[in-house]
């Protein structure tokens, strides 16, 4: 289970994220929908301390963070319980898919090479890139680098993982490859914050829907709550803007 | 004007002969200057307080000064120094017994050392930022950071700049004869003492420096061809 209290971050003198609380039970997928700008990608960042929040809580299981006392050794911590998946992949460019998988495992983890590599190729194979293991990032098209991203997250086997936009760099063609994926690991009870404007695939896949502007939750609840029974006026407005565009698919 | 072959060729054997005294001088530096270099671009890269605006000084006075200005001043430096300090616990040694080598290496190291960290610093900003954030994502501590994605990346990017300050450094040992160190260039003068042809012994170390920063400059397109794997070939 991972709960946040309080966040609270600004960039110098302009807030971003106002007081955010945020409860996900374990096997849950939360998608985290909103306009650019409202903290989302922010409130991400803080939870594996890519950027560090000013005020708040977080609990991972059964431990407690406070982020502005938070030691090096916390930090670490947190940061060996959560993955990330990033909006720009970020695979290590020195490293063949096989070793981006299996890098953390050996370095952090202590898991001996032959046991990593074999974890690793067996993630490969889920995201359906068993062709490629020794391919390095630079050969591989935008989809499939996002593909090895979230095999190299699963490797971790971590309590939770953050996915930051990770359709929005892939052209339309191959956004369907990287989000079918995601589905199915989220089928599999991994427990999931997803930021993302894919608003098809957060109906499709979430438990739970958060709506976020100007560095506060504005509304949460199920996708069905959120998407058809919208209740602030914020939220009405921000999918009416947006809505037509897969009406048709549900 | 004529040009004596024969006699150039003369002040080129020398000079071969002392190629190993300028290598020396070359090659010490760089190397030390790599890893200290490194040592110092991490310092300012991460804004390590006293320390990093310490090394901004000395790089940027370091820069702003002659090569040959640094040997002199490091020469008279260090032999005034040691006279000093000999004088007052009564040792027996004195500066005009020790290789004046040393104090060519001292100078050149300095000068080695700011160029070169400037070069890795250049490669280290390189560096996407998303490498770093990506591996710190996973767990990894500094060090870890560092060592297995930043520095694979960074040090071959360096390639080409660090062959052009090793190059530098080579051709800025030269100036050693200035203090009265042996290296090829000053064997290659003192054959042309006698005879007066110093045209023919500075076309003859000319030569000589020609072919080992050529030399150098091979070698650095053979290991850039090795260690960028992983980079996209194709337009470049």
């Amino acid at each position: 289970m991972i709960e946040l209290k309080g966040v609270y971050k600004a960039f110098g003198r302009h807030p971003v994220l106002k007081g955010i609380g945020l409860k996900v039970a374990k096997g849950e997928v939360v998608v985290v929908i909103g306009p650019s700008g409202s903290g989302k990608t922010t409130l991400l960042r803080c939870i594996n301390f890519l950027e560090k929040a000013d005020e708040g809580e977080l609990t991972i299981g059964q431990n407690h963070y406070h982020f502005k006392h938070a030691s090096k050794k916390d930090i670490l911590s947190v940061r060996r319980q959560t993955a990330m998946v990033f909006q720009s992949y970020n695979l290590f460019n020195n490293k063949t898919a096989l070793d981006n998988v299996t890098e953390s495992l050996i370095i952090t983890r202590g898991v001996a090479k032959n046991e990593a590599e074999a974890i690793g190729r067996r993630l490969l194979d889920k995201v359906g890139l068993t062709d490629k293991y020794d391919a390095y990032p630079c050969r591989l098209s935008g989809g499939q680098q996002q593909r090895v991203g979230i095999a190299r997250a699963l490797a971790l086997n971590p309590e939770v993982i953050l996915f930051d936009e990770p359709t929005s760099a892939l052209d339309p063609e191959l956004v369907g490859e990287v989000l079918a994926v995601i589905k199915k690991v989220a089928r599999e009870g991994i427990t999931m914050i997803v930021v993302t404007h894919e608003l098809a695939f957060a109906a499709d896949v979430a438990n739970h829907v958060v709506f976020m502007d100007g560095g506060i939750i504005v509304e949460e609840g199920t996708p069905q709550q959120l998407f058809f029974h919208p209740k602030a006026e914020r939220t009405q407005q921000f999918l009416k803007r947006i809505l037509p565009e897969w009406n048709y698919d549900i | 004007m004529n040009f004596d072959f024969h006699f150039m060729m003369i002040a080129m054997k020398e000079a071969i002969r002392y190629t190993p005294v300028t290598l020396l001088l070359a090659f010490v530096p760089f190397v030390l200057g790599i890893l200290l270099g490194t040592l110092i671009a991490l310092v300012r890269l991460f804004h390590v307080r006293i320390l990093g605006r310490l090394m901004q000084v000395y790089i940027v006075i370091t820069k702003g000064i002659p090569v040959i200005l640094q040997i002199l001043i490091i020469y008279f430096v260090m032999v005034q120094g040691f006279d000093t300090i000999a004088d007052r616990f009564h040792w027996s040694l004195h500066s005009k017994d020790i290789n004046v080598i040393y104090v060519a290496l001292t100078a050149l190291f300095t000068v080695a050392v700011a160029n070169i960290s400037e070069t890795i610093r250049g490669a280290l900003m390189a560096v996407n930022r998303g490498q770093y954030e990506a591996a710190y994502s996973v767990g990894m501590t500094h060090n870890q950071v560092l060592r297995r994605i930043i520095l694979p990346q960074a040090l071959p990017a360096a390639l080409p700049m660090l062959c052009s300050n090793l190059i530098g450094i080579m051709k800025s040992t030269s100036l050693v004869f200035m203090i009265s160190v042996v290296d090829l260039m000053n064997a290659a003068l003192i054959t042309a003492t006698a005879n007066y042809k110093y045209l023919e012994a500075y076309v003859a170390a000319a030569i000589v420096y020609w072919v080992l920063n050529g030399t150098i400059e091979k070698i650095s397109l053979i290991l850039e061809k090795r260690f960028s794997v992983y980079r996209k070939e194709g337009v470049f």
